[in-house]
């Protein structure tokens, strides 16, 4: 941790100096964690990756302004995580041209992971559907795949809060697939979610 | 399904539904981003404009609303009309210029054979507003076409080039003026108020009877005199005694006030060479480019760069980078470019297209026009001014 706060402190530096290079280091170490959360409240790789060149952008622009409050990782998914909400209120703007490009980039993400693109989408919607909070704790455990103390961090609250959040998200996410079926019967041993 | 039982499928259900299929490679993504850095250093940059003159005749850039202030200065800034520039280029030479510059302009009386003034850089006085100065953008355009006839993209560039160095290697304020021959014969004149300047080093010469000096830079022979107020350097391609023809030949040129309401109205007129765009008008395409491919050639769409740097400016180079990639047709193939920013409805009503093809008639747009000098055709591209999607490319016939 303290090694982590001393290589975030001295990348800090080198970044605020004007130092190109070192803002390339940054952007290399914390790249997949920004995708990760702008693909997971976005939905499509297109966006996810528009969002998270504009997340690193506004980073590079309010170097000045980062405290050291949180780790480097945490402030960028912050800003990720505001920049892809910036995204999504633009997009509902940008009509038909839009939505067809997602449908296609959609479509051609779809990795056969799952049982096909409809199965995967639909509880993309239904993690969409919970309320922010929510669906922020779900997006930052399931997708960006943080810890639940940097979910914390992130979101600037408990981890208590953290781990309820998850469990209601959970719990509202099961009601919706299990109507749908999308929960596989019977699975062959219980276990505890790890929070 | 019990609930505890479920919870593992879950788990895993929503590892495999949110996590993206791939990950962008971190070089990858530090390239987009050191691009899009790139873009937005230019925006924030003093270079603030950019553009390729269509044809010979009135310069325009788009319009401004009208504001009410005390001094024509604020009213310029507070109207964006402080970032504009005007002019108007006759038989090859500097006619006016919009902001007129704070001393003499010295033009070549006679060209030497070949020659054509191709490429323009201004940067002009800042305005006084109260304590501070503001600085107005920089300005380099070209000229595409002279006389009916496309000038090379190849000319074009370098003129540019050449008009932008320098601007950047000299301090205040500053007129270019870019005559090509060929296409590497160049010269060039670099205007300044003389102020406390005085003349750079160089062997001692005088022009029509005016101490002056000369010198080799960058292979190019340099000439510099102080007349009437003015520090004038010659840069000539040529040999010291045809630069030393040209230096002599050059005058004083009586620039005419620049009618700046041209301005705020539409650049129809700006093209005296060219029929209607209506009549050129051949067919209407919907863009098969990509978001993802935009955004690869031109960094993330800032639908607020036209208002934050009060300019149209910079918003106009964005403009064309997408409107390029919308066409989908190399950069060097593109001989001449100008933009406007009106609605949808007026852009229409302009082409007489079917307002139904297009967005909302209110909705506003940027208009993309290029002229392709190799195939003879030109296009309008229409972009939404908030996203930075392209609507359509129309194609054109020729213009003349």
């Amino acid at each position: 941790m303290i090694e982590e706060a001393n290589r975030d402190g001295e990348l800090l530096s080198r970044c605020r100096a004007g130092d190109q290079e070192g803002f390339r280091e940054l952007v290399e170490q914390h790249h997949e964690r920004v995708y990760r959360v702008a693909f997971a409240l976005l939905g499509n790789d297109g966006d996810a990756q528009e969002v998270e060149q504009e997340a690193f952008v506004k980073a590079w622009r309010s170097l000045d302004g980062f405290r050291g409050d949180a780790s480097i990782g945490t402030w960028l998914t912050r800003i990720a995580m505001n920049a892809a909400r910036d995204h999504l209120r633009r997009r509902r703007a940008r009509g038909v041209w839009h939505r067809l490009l997602e449908l296609r980039v959609g479509a051609q993400s779809s990795d056969g992971g799952l049982d096909g693109l409809a199965e995967r989408e639909r509880i993309q919607q239904a993690v969409r559907r919970l309320s922010p909070p929510l669906r922020d704790a779900i997006v930052l455990r399931y997708s960006a795949q943080l810890s639940t103390r940097e979910i914390a961090a992130a979101l600037g609250c408990p981890e208590g809060t953290v781990k309820s959040r998850i469990n209601a998200g959970l719990a509202k996410l099961r009601d919706t697939l299990e109507a749908e079926s999308t929960i596989p019967d019977q699975p062959p041993h219980s276990k505890e979610v790890r929070l | 399904m019990s609930t505890t039982g479920s919870t593992d499928a879950l788990d895993q259900l929503l590892t495999d539904a949110l996590s993206p299929g791939r990950i962008p490679t971190a070089a990858g993504t530090w390239s987009a981003v050191e691009r899009s850095l790139m873009v937005r250093r230019q925006h924030t940059g003093r270079r603030a404009l950019l553009r390729v003159a269509l044809v010979v005749g009135v310069l325009f850039l788009a319009g401004a609303a009208t504001a009410v202030a005390g001094s024509a200065d604020v009213r310029d800034y507070l109207s964006g009309r402080a970032t504009m520039r005007g002019g108007q280029i006759k038989d090859g030479k500097v006619a006016s210029l919009y902001p007129m510059p704070s001393f003499h302009v010295f033009q070549p009386g006679r060209l030497p054979e070949g020659y054509r003034l191709v490429a323009l850089g201004q940067r002009p006085e800042p305005i006084a507003l109260g304590p501070i100065a503001l600085p107005r953008p920089d300005d380099v355009m070209a000229l595409g076409r002279i006389e009916g006839e496309d000038v090379p993209p190849e000319v074009v560039q370098h003129a540019l080039a050449r008009a932008e160095h320098h601007l950047d290697t000299t301090a205040g304020s500053v007129l270019a003026l870019v005559y090509v021959a060929g296409t590497l014969q160049t010269l060039e004149l670099v205007e300044q108020s003389a102020g406390n300047r005085r003349l750079p080093g160089g062997s001692p010469v005088q022009i029509r009877g005016i101490p002056a000096t000369v010198s080799q830079r960058d292979g190019r022979t340099v000439i510099a005199w102080i007349e009437q107020g003015t520090l004038v350097q010659l840069h000539a391609t040529a040999g010291q005694s045809d630069a030393m023809r040209i230096a002599e030949g050059t005058q004083v040129s009586a620039l005419a006030p620049f009618d700046t309401t041209v301005l705020d109205r539409e650049p129809r007129g700006a093209n005296p060479e060219s029929v209607a765009l209506s009549e050129r008008v051949e067919s209407v395409d919907r863009p098969s480019v990509s978001r993802e491919q935009i955004t690869e050639r031109c960094g993330i769409w800032d639908p607020n760069l036209y208002a934050e740097d009060r300019s149209p400016t910079e918003a106009s180079r964005q403009a064309f980078c997408v409107a390029q990639a919308a066409l989908g047709r190399p950069a060097s193939e593109i001989g001449g470019w100008a933009t406007s920013r009106p609605t949808w409805g007026e852009l229409a009503a302009r082409l007489r297209l079917d307002l139904r093809i297009g967005p909302p008639s209110t909705t506003r747009v940027w208009s993309v026009q290029m002229e392709l000098p190799q195939s003879r055709s030109a296009y309008v591209v229409v972009l939404d001014a908030a996203t930075g999607e392209p609507y359509l490319t129309i194609r054109l016939r020729p213009g003349s």
